[in-house]
């Protein structure tokens, strides 16, 4: 053999890359030339459709070279239909011909297949491409004779190169729509994905589109039926411990032990006082004016239409409302919000007035079968920080397990976990203070109708740490806060306005 | 058979062998001239597979004195007959009559898929010539039923015999093995050092299950092995997870026969050359030249080295062999252990023995149709265990007991023979390098560890089977390695190329 | 070893060794010098393929000088200029770059290039709220161009753009285009994706929350379950990825970070282990910022790495606000006032 073989450097390699970059900026001006040349001159032919095929193999996001390619095959395909519309204004010569219509659409499949087989190729180099993604979909959408089947097995080939490939699941989100494949059939494919990688946040979220729709709950108040959530509990605290590592199934479980609260629900009733002078209105989420929802008190033959509201401050969750209402004592009174409809109390003491409350974060309903399944995966979350104490993942969750199953006699240990989480997930240190702040006034919040000063004073233990007081709409119906010195100092303006601070501003 | 043959060698091997074929190919690799003869007319000679009526006929043979296959003997068993037809599915004749669609071992073995033996097929381009299959399950025996060990995260997750703290514990400590070599002065390695690996399992907090999955299945040790020789075993094992399939291992298609024949490729492509059938009659050191003089079919031969398999005569006369490996061989209509072992109509399984003191095992492969070694419908039983006597089924009794004993397997034929080694290092000739007969072992390291050594006492200098290289990297005496290869470059850059070229000209023109 | 079936390769997680890679340091002048070279190279080969997004390419440089104060290393008059001729006449939107078509994308790169130069009235203004009310459909989402892509990132685009140019009022359909939007709202996580059903990702959140931000809707997220999803995305290196299982990526410190402070929960995250990943990711030779540490830099996560540094607090830095990824004197300039909820 003449010539010693050698292999390249590293360095010459390098030089060698260059000259082909060189060469490949020559090849894109030229090319691009020349497209934006015809485009022009309104040539959208044949070798338009090669010029651009160059550039976007390589590159695949040069979005105006999709745009010219669909201006081209709109250009054919009218054309197509031309030449059929001529035909058909001919007279007919012979016995039409069994295949005359299929040939201009075998023409145009091919247009269109031309089309797909570029995006698959371009997908090829870059899976990631929005452009190349919806030029598939476009050309879908112009074919009459789109494949759904085959589509549904492109995305089944991408997702097993790239499960967390996001534009594939959107794909088949909106193949297996136009496909009408059935969401229980889609159900048995999650499941076949996450029983060889359950370590997959992509296949858990597809999954959690899913369930809620084939299990709904009824009372609206966990994410999908009882039943099922305790399937799905077992499975997924299986692939958090086999794989602790993976937060996926920990951040899954987490949605399943949660409420599967809507996000563009109506705020509710938190807590509500009325005098004669005019009424407070807390919400349990922010609105910004509530003078937009329709608020109205009933009591005996009145009914009244609560109407300027104004901010009591810039939470959008506390609202005073200066209307003169003519209470009478020993009237039960109710008060309506959008469909919600509330019951008041007579207020204690000797104020005409009444009021509502009801604290925060109530506990959704929980079958005893349920109920079992969370004790079980407590008992199993508690077994493993034997071995692992530190687990940040299991202390999070038991955390929530415990809650879930019962608030009061768990809080001081769920507590105590958040206290061990700042230290074995300091990251979040800002995090786990804010989340104890919350349970601790969920806790107190819950005990407060058994305290004596309900609902006027509202009093928070001295040893109560909190970095900051959350929930404090809840405060607007009371008169009096005793919280400590050091709480006072660090909340400084914000502090929650009660209703005594109302009126003494006279704004009653 | 060309008479033509040249008359000088380099390197003469005699026997087509494992060994002897990865010598003959890392000879030729290098540049030198080879011969590599086989008095049968097959390849592989005990490391080869054979068709149904071809194993009977190897088995039949008289062993003479020198064989490395010996103590064979086989028997045709009647089988219960289909309730439907009253007639079995799988008789001695309709077994023989599908002869062709078996790839029969004499010594199979599997491969890690991260193995020496896989890395080197890579490494060297020989894997063009192979083809291989995942094998499906590893198992154990546990409380007397054969179970699936989990081998894969998926596997650990969907298991039903392993409660959810197990399952963390076993991933813990899989993780912490793997990581184990990176850091090899920390806390473990110091601990327990001199120690054993059962020991260091003890001390892990990993229930009993769990640590005789990882014994028996995965570091596939027993109660003597060290520390570290278990972690480098449980490293192997993961290390060659997730690559092909579901197990860490591969088993070649059509038998392991293929495998030294595809090493004589690559001889033969490197200008190797073959005879079978063709048998060495005498061998003598010319005293002058330190050359060997060998005598075949009535010519004489000269070869600087000669390398043989210490089965052929004469030139291995003189050499003494003992027992080294007790064989058992089984066809069977239906497999061992569940439907979820054999999904699909046949699992590729291996499954390790062990005796009740853990001081003895065996291993056994099951192969199905899926490894074109047998027709669809049977199964073969590869039995191995280290030889104590020369009467094979006795020393696999006790494994046999424990296999078939309790459970639905059809056996219709059954055959053990003894695989020999050396005993002593006494040679026929001096300076003739004999390679080791297969030796129990899981994978091929310790051939390819003899292959090596052989190979560097022929040839120092040589690199033992080398990397080729892609023709893209390769770079002609003369050329600049930083230039464009004008043919290797798609058509849009090759005509910027040439405008580029033609400007350039123009310019020097203009100049 | 690729162990990854029994445990998944580290994400390449350095694991919070940033001490004496490229320094604490920001290299200042390093990165001015690498903003203002950028584009002086016409023939280079990463610039000419990036061609097809010039014009946000432009913004991210004169937003990142900007922040550093040192805009006027650049030429004005060129810029502007460019941006003139990218608008296209017949649909009014903007263009990355000559010879290419408009897109919702490019016309809010080059209003905020505009916006930051005080050059408004240079464009044809009324034929850029057109070119976007043009695009809002039935549903109340918005096509990035006539080509019919449906993205969140383009309902963010749209609502910036008429912002920053005053026009929000009686132009699109807010409610509608509010409603599209959350129905891209996962409630598993709090998060948005690009359409309907599409998984949460940090990018198309800061997109959302800004969209919120922009039409004073913020009251409409989960605010404690999206804080949660997002400081969930710092790693043990003190980056942040953009979404669970990825690797951290500068740009996820501005889109992360942004979102965070947009809705009062910065202090989710640590400040000072963030700071010192985006720091590691600078290039000390070069200048500029890669995506992370040891890869090539580029100008993209230039913009981002300073602009997550100056979320911080970072010294040197002009501030800059999250919601419209401008320098806040700007902002105020335009007399806008994006939504932003407190701390609790």
């Amino acid at each position: 053999m003449h010539g010693r073989v050698k292999v390249r450097t590293t360095e010459e390699e390098r030089e060698r890359k260059k000259k082909e970059q060189a060469l490949k900026v020559r090849a894109y001006r030229a090319a691009m030339g020349r497209i934006q040349k015809k485009r022009e001159a309104g040539e959208l032919d044949s070798e338009m459709l090669t010029l651009t095929v160059q550039i976007l193999q390589r590159n695949p996001d040069v979005s105006t070279l999709w745009n010219i390619r669909r201006e081209c095959v709109l250009e054919k395909l009218s054309k197509l239909k031309e030449e059929v519309e001529d035909e058909e204004e001919k007279p007919a010569q012979e016995e039409p011909v069994g295949d005359k219509p299929p040939v201009k659409e075998d023409k145009a499949h091919s247009i269109f297949t031309c089309e797909l087989d570029l995006t698959e190729q371009c997908l090829m180099v870059n899976p990631k491409s929005y452009s190349a993604w919806h030029h598939r979909c476009w050309t879908l959408e112009q074919d009459p004779r789109a494949d759904w089947q085959r589509e549904l097995q492109l995305c089944n080939k991408y997702l097993k190169y790239d499960e967390r490939n996001f534009h594939t699941w959107d794909y088949r989100r909106y193949v297996t729509a136009k496909a009408a494949v059935p969401a229980a059939q889609e159900l048995d494919f999650c499941t076949e994905k996450i029983k060889v990688n359950f370590s997959n946040y992509s296949s858990w979220h597809h999954r959690s589109l899913l369930l809620p729709e084939l299990y709904p709950n009824e009372q609206r108040d966990r994410p999908m039926s009882e039943e099922k959530l305790q399937q799905e509990l077992e499975m997924v605290l299986t692939a958090a411990f086999t794989d602790p590592n993976d937060s996926s199934a920990w951040f899954y479980q987490r949605w399943l032990l949660g409420s599967g609260a809507q996000l563009d629900r109506a705020p509710r009733v938190a807590a509500f006082r009325l005098e004669s002078q005019g009424a407070v209105l807390a919400l349990d989420r922010p609105y910004p004016d509530l003078k937009q929802l329709k608020t109205e008190l009933t009591g005996g033959e009145q009914k009244v239409e609560l109407q300027s509201w104004l901010p009591v401050d810039s939470s959008g969750t506390s609202w005073k409302c200066q209307q003169s209402l003519d209470y009478q004592r020993n009237t039960i009174y109710s008060l309506k919000l959008c469909d919600q409809e509330v019951n008041l109390s007579p207020l204690p003491g000797p104020e005409d007035g009444a009021f509502y409350f009801a604290p925060p974060h109530a506990a959704a309903s929980c079958s005893k079968e349920l109920l079992a399944e969370l004790q079980t995966q407590l008992q199993s979350c508690l077994d493993l920080l034997e071995f692992e104490p530190d687990s940040k993942w299991t202390l999070l969750t038991s955390a929530l397990l415990m809650r879930a199953i019962e608030v009061s006699a768990n809080h001081e240990k769920s507590l105590a976990h958040l206290a061990k989480l700042e230290k074995v997930d300091a990251l979040r240190e800002g995090y786990y203070k804010d989340l104890a702040a919350r349970w601790t006034l969920e806790y107190e919040l819950a005990k407060w109708p058994q305290a004596a000063g309900f609902p006027r004073n509202f009093t928070l233990a001295e040893d109560v740490l909190l970095a900051s007081l959350p929930y404090g709409q809840y405060f607007v119906i009371a008169d009096e806060l005793n919280l400590s010195i050091k709480l006072r100092e660090q909340l400084g303006d914000s502090v929650p306005i009660t209703f005594a601070d109302l009126k003494v501003k006279g704004d009653f | 058979m060309s008479d033509d043959l040249p008359e000088q060698f380099d390197l003469v091997v005699i026997g087509t062998g494992f060994t002897e074929s990865c010598i003959a190919a890392a000879a030729s690799r290098v540049g030198k001239t080879v011969l590599h003869l086989d008095s049968n007319e097959y390849y592989g000679d005990v490391w080869s597979s054979f068709s149904m009526d071809a194993l009977c006929a190897r088995l039949d043979q008289q062993p003479e004195a020198h064989s490395t296959l010996r103590n064979a003997s086989y028997t045709w068993h009647t089988t219960e007959q289909e309730p439907e037809t009253g007639e079995p599915t799988w008789t001695k004749d309709s077994v023989l009559a599908k002869s062709r669609r078996f790839s029969l071992d004499l010594c199979p073995r599997i491969l890690y898929a991260a193995g020496e033996l896989v890395q080197l097929l890579i490494k060297s381009n020989i894997c063009r010539y192979a083809e291989f299959r995942a094998v499906d399950h590893v198992c154990m025996r546990h409380n007397g039923e054969i179970v699936s060990v989990p081998c894969s995260r998926s596997d650990v997750f969907n298991t039903k015999t392993l409660t959810i703290v197990e399952k963390r514990l076993l991933m813990k400590f899989l993780t912490a093995c793997n990581d184990y070599g990176e850091d090899k002065s920390n806390e473990d390695s110091l601990e327990f050092r001199g120690r054993t690996f059962q020991e260091y399992l003890q001390a892990q907090r990993v229930t009993e299950k769990i640590a005789s999955c990882v014994m028996q299945a995965i570091a596939m040790c027993g109660p003597t092995t060290s520390f570290e020789e278990g972690m480098q075993r449980t490293q192997r094992f993961l290390g060659s997870l997730g690559r092909y399939g579901n197990t860490p291992f591969l088993f070649p298609m059509y038998g392991c026969g293929e495998l030294p024949q595809c090493f004589c490729r690559l001889c033969a492509v490197y200008g190797g050359i073959y005879c079978l059938k063709r048998a060495v009659d005498d061998i003598a050191l010319d005293s002058t030249t330190n050359d060997f003089l060998l005598s075949s079919a009535g010519k004489t031969l000269r070869a600087k080295h000669v390398v043989s398999a210490p089965g052929y005569p004469p030139v291995s006369k003189g050499i003494e062999l003992k027992p080294h490996i007790s064989r058992g061989l089984f066809i069977s209509s239906s497999p061992l252990g569940n439907e979820e072992l054999n999904k699909g109509g046949g699992g590729v399984n291996l499954l390790r023995l062990l005796d009740a003191d853990a001081a003895r095992e065996a291993f056994l492969i099951q192969l199905s149709h899926y490894t074109g070694a047998c027709p669809e419908g049977l199964y073969i039983f590869h039995l191995t265990t280290p030889a104590l006597s020369e009467d094979p089924a006795a020393d696999l009794a006790l494994f046999t007991s424990q296999l078939f004993d309790h459970s639905n397997a059809q056996i219709i034929f059954s055959s053990y023979f003894t695989i020999a080694a050396q005993s002593n290092k006494s040679a026929a000739a001096e300076h003739i390098y004999y390679t080791d007969p297969p030796t129990y072992e899981l994978d091929y390291d310790a051939a390819i560890a003899n292959a090596r050594h052989i190979f560097g006492q022929l040839f120092a200098d040589a690199d033992f089977l080398p990397r080729a290289p892609d023709p893209e990297e390769i770079v002609v005496d003369g050329e600049d390695p930083s230039a464009l290869n004008e043919h290797s470059l798609p058509e849009d850059l090759r005509a910027q190329l040439q405008d580029m070229q033609q400007a350039t000209q123009e310019m020097d023109i203009q100049d | 070893m690729d162990f990854t079936t029994f445990v998944k390769p580290s994400n390449g997680d350095g694991g919070g060794d940033g001490d004496g890679q490229n320094g604490q340091k920001l290299q200042f002048w390093k990165h001015v010098e690498y903003i203002e070279n950028h584009g002086k190279q016409e023939d280079d080969y990463e610039y000419c393929m990036t061609e097809f997004l010039r014009m946000s390419g432009i913004y991210w440089g004169t937003t990142a000088l900007d922040i550093m104060g040192q805009l006027d290393r650049l030429d004005r008059k060129y810029i502007v200029e460019f941006v003139k001729r990218c608008q296209c006449p017949t649909t009014g939107g903007f263009a990355p770059c000559e010879g290419h078509d408009a897109h919702l994308l490019y016309t809010l790169s080059a209003i905020q290039i505009l916006c930051t130069y005080q050059a408004l009235e240079e464009i044809d203004c009324e034929a850029v709220v057109r070119f976007v009310v043009g695009l809002q459909q039935p549903d109340g989402s918005f096509f990035g161009d006539k080509w019919g892509e449906v993205d969140t990132r383009f309902s963010f685009c749209a609502v910036a753009t008429l912002t920053l140019l005053g026009r929000m009022d009686q132009t699109i359909d807010v409610e509608k285009a509010v409603k599209f939007v959350l129905s891209c709202g996962n409630q598993t996580d709090g998060g948005f994706g690009s359409k309907p059903g599409a998984e949460s990702h940090a990018g198309l959140i800061y997109c959302c929350v800004g969209f919120f931000s922009l039409t004073q809707r913020l009251h409409l997220l989960d605010v404690d379950k999206l804080g949660w999803w997002l400081c969930e995305r710092q790693l043990p290196s003190g980056g942040l990825n953009g979404r669970p299982e990825k690797l951290p990526d500068v740009c996820y410190s501005w889109w992360v970070l942004a979102s965070l402070t947009i809705m009062g929960r910065l202090h989710w995250i640590s400040s000072e282990k963030l700071q010192q990943f985006i720091l590691s990711c600078q290039d000390a030779e070069t200048g500029g910022f890669s995506d992370r540490t040891g890869n090539m830099p580029d100008i993209f996560h230039t913009l981002f790495g300073i602009g997550g540094l100056s979320l911080l607090g970072h010294s040197g830095l002009k501030a800059i606000n999250p919601t419209l990824c401008m320098p806040q004197y700007i902002i105020d300039r335009l007399g806008i006032k994006p939504q932003r909820l407190a701390r609790p």
